[in-house]
């Protein structure tokens, strides 16, 4: 005998339908609510404080010294800094390119994708004037030490986590290859050098060596490239790997240091454009040099 | 007995391993490292990875001293060539030529070598000559060509006879040293293996 299950049928749920268990297909709400239950636990007391609490694991102690560049940036170059790129006849957004609308003269425009931007392939962020609340600063300093090698010699892996930990102070974290290359020796997931991003006071000491020590005894260091950069504002460098012997940590004592590694190092600033960021980063004691990139 | 036989068997292997292990397929002076250390840290016990740091005193080449934290364990550091002695970040500055800390060029490393003979050899014609490049070395010539001239004199000749002397005094050092002078091979001798039965 059959049973009739369409009246009850509810449209949550494809099972009765057919008389088979099926699947919901409302979505579940408790998935979408992420909940930690470490710190729910009242096994683990210590998660529950805040990270500025010395009781928390996660606790790092800030300003504990004074922050020459820091200084440097508030009282002198802040100022400047704004007084060279505040425009008073401009308008306070310039809207970037966007993705334009079909015109629908076809009937295939219907559904079709948005067009690109015009002269551009992405769309373009929006560029603000400058005035006090968005002066250009420098919000990050990221180092990236691959190390190709150390896919065939797990040691140099590790030394070269040693070399960024020396050199900035600072834990790393490990790199790890992402494709399959014979050719290269290279294959997927294995660790392979170190990176770290450095912020607040490890990032300016870090900029206060490289402008100091380091980048004015190299002999053949003409400055940063104008033509470097992403267009938005993050500059870029890098280091050979008997440059990076000039760090204090390693020349005070190079036996210790038989095999260096290259850095690559991106300046990560606030500015909108190129043109801001070389500005900031050269009141920072940054060289440049050349001709900068037709855009 | 039997009790401590059941109790050997039961010890899981991971327990067993060591954090220093030895792997025989590397070489004798290698050791591989465990990627963790056997005791797992408890969560809410970890702290997060802060480095000590020694105050080191940076005395920079202008004088002006700073401190810098760094996990290098010195005192003091002076530095000879940095930002405040570099054209590249004085432009300003005329007088600043560039303090080579490596004097990397062939001659000043020659220089560095030898010396001694300069400091023998008053008379700075030969030496000079060979050294300067070659504007200075035109400005240089007509000393070279007065010196024919001066010969003729003959209250001068005793004065240059004995300046004659010294260099071949120099020169028979030179000789001594360079008599019977052999290569020194460097680098041992390879070891060769045995030959062919």
């Amino acid at each position: 005998m059959k049973v009739n299950t369409l009246g009850l049928r509810s449209f949550s749920s494809s099972s009765i339908v057919k008389g088979k268990p099926g699947y919901s297909i409302v979505h579940p709400v408790h998935h979408t609510v992420k909940i930690d239950k470490k710190v729910l636990s009242p096994r683990f007391p210590e998660l529950k404080y805040p990270k500025n609490d010395p009781r928390s694991p996660h606790f790092k102690p800030v300003n504990v010294a004074p922050d020459r560049l820091k200084e440097h940036y508030l009282n002198i170059l802040k100022s400047d800094l704004m007084y060279m790129t505040y425009k008073h006849d401009e308008a306070d957004k310039i809207e970037g390119a966007k993705k334009r609308e079909w015109d629908g003269t076809s009937a295939y425009h219907l559904n079709r994708n948005l067009r690109r931007p015009s002269g551009f392939v992405k769309e373009q962020p929006d560029s603000h004037r400058v005035t006090n609340k968005n002066v250009p600063e420098l919000k990050s300093i990221h180092i990236n030490c691959f190390v190709p090698l150390a896919v065939t010699n797990p040691h140099h892996a590790i030394s070269s986590m040693l070399q960024v930990q020396q050199i900035t102070g600072e834990k790393p974290q490990p790199i790890y290859t992402k494709s399959d290359v014979g050719r290269w020796q290279i294959r997927r997931s294995r660790r392979a050098g170190a990176k770290i991003e450095l912020k607040g006071k490890p990032m300016n000491d870090f900029l206060l060596t490289l402008t100091e020590l380091v980048l004015p005894r190299i002999p053949e260091f003409q400055g940063l490239r104008n033509k470097s950069g992403d267009t938005y504002g993050n500059l870029h460098f890098g280091l050979t790997h008997k440059q990076v012997r000039l760090f204090p940590e390693i020349s005070s004592n190079p036996d210790l240091w038989p095999r260096t590694y290259g850095l690559h190092i991106t300046f990560n600033t606030t500015a909108e454009r190129d043109t801001q960021a070389r500005m900031l980063l050269s009141g920072l004691g940054l060289p440049f040099f050349g001709g900068e990139r037709h855009s | 007995m039997f009790r401590n036989s059941v109790i050997i068997k039961n010890i899981p292997k991971t327990q067993v391993r060591t954090y220093l292990t030895h792997n025989p397929s590397m070489s004798s002076g290698d050791v591989s490292l465990d990627r963790r250390p056997k005791k797992k840290i408890q969560v809410g016990k970890a702290r997060p990875a802060i480095y000590y740091k020694f105050d080191t005193v940076v005395q920079l080449s202008d004088g002006s001293v700073v401190v810098r934290r760094s996990q290098t364990p010195k005192a003091e550091m002076k530095i000879i060539n940095d930002q405040r002695n570099n054209p590249m970040w004085n432009p300003s500055r005329k007088d600043l030529t560039q303090v080579n800390e490596r004097a990397a060029g062939r001659l000043s490393k020659f220089k560095q070598k030898y010396s001694l003979f300069e400091d023998l050899e008053e008379k700075p014609n030969v030496s000079e000559q060979e050294a300067m490049p070659q504007e200075t070395k035109a400005a240089a010539k007509p000393v070279e060509e007065e010196q024919p001239k001066l010969q003729k004199s003959e209250p001068k000749k005793a004065a240059m006879e004995e300046e004659e002397d010294d260099d071949f005094s120099l020169d028979d050092y030179l000789e001594l040293v360079g008599e019977n002078v052999q290569e020194v091979q460097s680098g041992g001798k390879l070891a060769k293996g045995k030959k062919g039965k």
